[in-house]
């Protein structure tokens, strides 16, 4: 246990160079793209005086040269300071903070839904292979993973909220509506249902998928026909046996996407106005807004490097013959 | 003074009367009067970074700060000024000297509005900031006492472009006692302002909705007539369409939807499309053509591209049949200073070819005659299709096109900045006045690098300066529209930029909601009276 201590402590040291050449790499990306902040500025405020821009260029060190501006980044990023968001009037910090929750309320939802959902499809599917259960799970898989999702966003927007009138169309409160701390648990509840099914299932359905073939293939080892040979019954097979060993290549999967998780879904923030990260960093990037741009994906980096981590922990708690160097 | 002031009962009037219009009720229904209370939902595509910026800042910061700051005037129609925070104007024998009255009244947070927070809103905000030259020619503010604001400029200001500048959605007062001497790009209050106007702003809840509340103090006894009004941001066309058939949106302004959704919507029973309150900032489709090429410097090829493409198929196929063919630079609708068509270019793609013939651009061996880059921007869908509709018509010219289409902040540094194009698909907005944002596209000194929306194409034109720095001046109104005219006539002769189409511009509504889209700019008015029957 002490050799698994110092790893993952070797490994978080490791974070910090890892992380800073992440945003050195983001920073010279961005700034391939052309135009930058205040062409789109002077393009909706109408700055007609090329001096009034020469000077808001200036106060937002967009003058220095780039090497110069690379540097000043990473020394306040040292220091923690994540920079200013001019067209926000406020820090880059402020600014994620404020939508940090919705996208992390949406995408741990989803992905729950999606590992519930996506495992227990899988594991019906490899149990009953072949019959119409297996087929029929496979069917609505393909269905999910092949639709896109904004799509099957607004159809169910269409179905529930216009035409049922069941579920709220879009947002994640009742606008307006002052309740008490379980109304709005309940409310955001209401709220959460759609965004989070048609982003879920898309996940859901590749889980299953993979969770389905990972199941069969482990069936086909040595190690379960000993088992079975042992005389253990069908369910503590499946479950205690194969299960176990199936679920490693979901758990990378699983790993991977929650890397991805903090950017949150542009499209599935967009159709059902969730007030997340995703559409904070399209908006971002479209204005050139590079210190938010910047900042989310510091946010997102640091993520996937502690997401990798906690995967490769699962992974020895699963394996034991895995260990963590 | 040939312009009149309309008393707040003409005002209540005309609302009436627009009311009656639009919903088609007999006038005796209206008998029971604009009702008190109830909140009213309305939607918006994109979420502004700040509610306030002091240059402006686009149409989502505007559409929400206009019903908090206000004004000194208020436009209602093309001819009519009503007093917003001045209650009258004088105005000097030489229009050097503007001399406003003004209303008692209090900012949200209980300060007194002066003489001094119009001193500094003119003086210290628009004249430096402003893209409108007449309000950079303000020299100073005087302020004899609390209630008189004496407005100084440096030339003689025609009346009606000096109501208009004044009265335009940027040209908020803002309160001097918490902008004086700070960073106006970085004053905490761009993202709560404080105002005057008939709505405080109560909670920006980021990534989801505004909400504003009535100002119970508010100067106008009675009014608004909303208790609450909530803007909410719904950035996807179809889910907005959802929320107004869901009934949890009430109002869209501004071609919320594509215009087949506009008609789907507007079939249903609880919900009406019309198309006014957008008279003085009317967008138009413009084709930017760069004489910096030598090509394009030649009058008769720029002539022969306006010859080669059909304005109505673009109205007809891209738009759906909403908005006009342009005439040029002024709307048809804007009757004020519209000139009947001087030059006009018929489709006649044969004609077309003739031009080009005659100035020396035959068919080469390769099939074209020279080949341009062309630059579609981005911010409206249908500017991309128009560049692949412009593509098309001009290679049946024998016209080689590379059509680009990088995106927004890409198409900004192209156009506006590198002038790397030689022909672009952009757009302009027509103002109230053509000296407020639109004859910087034709001017000389309209050439500034990296300002966005105005010259350029680069056209240089000494005749047409002339007449423009005139207009600016000339305070006698039939003279200054024989100018505005002259200025008219100057720029479809030479054809630098060829207005495409006036876009029409639709508001989607339910039938819940009255009293809406009677003044010009009605987006950014302040809302205070619409009212809703529950």
């Amino acid at each position: 246990m002490n050799r698994t201590y110092q790893a993952v402590r070797r490994r978080l040291l490791q974070l910090l160079p890892v992380v800073l050449g992440i945003v050195a790499i983001n920073f010279l990306l961005l700034n391939l793209a052309p135009g930058d902040l205040v062409d789109v500025m002077a393009a909706e405020e109408q700055i007609s005086d090329p001096q009034v821009l020469a000077k808001i260029r200036a106060e937002y060190g967009l003058d220095r040269p780039l090497h110069e501006q690379l540097f000043n980044y990473l020394r306040n990023i040292v220091s923690l300071d994540l920079g200013y968001s001019f067209r926000h009037s406020q820090p880059v910090w402020d600014v994620i903070v404020q939508r940090l929750p919705a996208t992390v309320i949406l995408m741990g939802v989803s992905m729950a839904l999606a590992l519930l959902v996506g495992v227990l499809a899988g594991v019906v599917a490899s149990l009953k292979v072949n019959t119409l259960y297996d087929n029929l799970i496979s069917v609505v898989a393909i269905i999910f993973f092949a639709a896109p999702s904004f799509w099957i966003g607004l159809m169910m927007m269409v179905v529930f909220s216009v035409k049922l009138g069941l579920l709220p169309v879009s947002g994640m409160f009742t606008i307006g509506a002052d309740h008490s701390l379980a109304g709005e648990v309940w409310d955001v509840t209401r709220h959460l249902v759609m965004p989070s099914i048609a982003l879920g299932l898309f996940y859901a359905a590749i889980y299953a998928r993979v969770m389905r073939a990972s199941m069969l293939e482990v069936f086909g080892l040595d190690f379960i026909r000993t088992a079975r040979a042992k005389g253990l019954g069908r369910k503590r097979v499946a479950f205690r046996h194969v299960l176990r060993n199936a679920l490693l290549p979901v758990v990378t999967l699983f790993g991977l996407q929650l890397g991805t998780m903090l950017a949150g879904s542009v499209v599935i923030e967009s159709v059902f106005s969730w007030p997340g990260i995703g559409t904070l960093v399209f908006e971002a990037v479209l204005t050139r807004n590079f210190p938010l741009v910047m900042g989310v994906l510091l946010f997102g980096s640091v993520l996937v490097v502690i997401a990798n981590l906690a995967v490769d922990l699962v992974y020895m708690r699963l394996d034991p013959r895995i260990e963590l160097r | 003074m040939y312009l009149t002031t309309v008393s707040k009962r003409c005002v209540a009037l005309l609302a009436a009367s627009a009311c009656a219009m639009v919903l088609g009720t007999a006038p005796g229904a209206l008998a029971t009067g604009p009702k008190q209370g109830g909140t009213l939902v309305a939607v918006w595509q994109l979420e502004p970074h700040t509610l306030y910026s002091a240059r402006g800042g686009g149409s989502s910061p505007l559409i929400v700060n206009t019903k908090i700051l206000e004004k000194l005037v208020r436009q209602v129609s093309i001819d009519k000024f009503e007093p917003e925070l001045a209650e009258s104007w004088d105005i000097s024998a030489d229009f050097k000297t503007y001399t406003f009255k003004l209303r008692k009244t209090n900012w949200h947070d209980g300060k007194p509005f002066t003489s001094a927070d119009v001193q500094f809103g003119l003086k210290d905000v628009l004249a430096k900031l402003s893209s409108n030259a007449l309000l950079r020619a303000i020299t100073k503010v005087e302020t004899p006492d609390d209630r008189t604001a004496v407005v100084h400029f440096s030339r003689p200001a025609p009346e009606y472009l000096a109501l208009a500048s004044l009265a335009a959605s940027q040209s908020s007062i803002i309160p001097k006692h918490i902008y004086a001497g700070t960073n106006l790009a970085k004053n905490p209050a761009n993202n709560a302002p404080i105002g005057t106007g008939p709505f405080k702003l109560k909670e920006w809840a980021r990534g989801s909705h505004v909400e504003l509340v009535r100002n119970e103090n508010y100067w106008q006894k009675g009014a608004p007539y909303l208790d609450r009004l909530i803007i909410r941001y719904i950035r996807d066309p179809g889910a907005r369409a959802a929320a107004m058939e869901g009934g949890e949106v009430l109002l869209a302004v501004s071609n919320p939807f594509p215009a087949p959704e506009i008609k789907r919507l507007a079939a249903r029973s609880e919900l009406i499309s019309d198309n006014k309150g957008y008279e003085t900032a009317k967008w138009q489709m413009v084709m930017e053509m760069n004489v910096r090429n030598p090509i394009l410097a030649k009058k008769d090829v720029r002539r022969a591209i306006a010859h080669a493409l059909d304005k109505n198929f673009i109205v007809n196929t891209i738009f759906y049949g909403t908005g006009n063919a342009s005439t040029g630079p002024v709307p048809k609708d804007q009757t004020r200073f519209y000139s009947p068509v001087p030059a006009s270019y018929p489709y006649d793609p044969g004609k077309a070819r003739q031009l080009l013939d005659k100035a020396g651009y035959p068919v080469k061996a390769d099939g074209k005659r020279f080949t341009l880059k062309l630059v579609a921007s981005p911010w409206f869908t249908e500017n991309r299709r128009t560049g692949q509709y412009l593509k098309q018509v001009l290679e049946d010219i024998e016209i080689g096109i590379k059509l680009e289409t990088p995106d927004r902040g890409g198409t900004i540094r192209q156009i506006y900045c590198n002038y790397d194009f030689d022909i672009t698909v952009s757009n302009s907005v027509a103002m109230a006045d053509p000296l407020i944002a639109t004859t910087h596209w034709y001017t000389t000194n309209g050439i500034r690098k990296c300002a966005a929306f105005r010259n350029a194409s680069g056209y240089s034109n000494t005749a047409l300066d002339k007449v423009v720095n005139q207009a600016a001046v000339e305070t006698d109104p039939a003279k200054r529209k024989a100018l505005l005219a002259r200025f008219q006539q100057i720029a479809m002769e030479d054809v630098p930029i060829l207005h495409l189409v006036d876009i029409g511009m639709s508001n989607v509504v339910n039938t819940k909601v009255k009293n809406y889209s009677f003044t010009t700019q009605w987006m950014y008015d302040s809302w205070k009276d619409l009212w809703l029957d529950k």
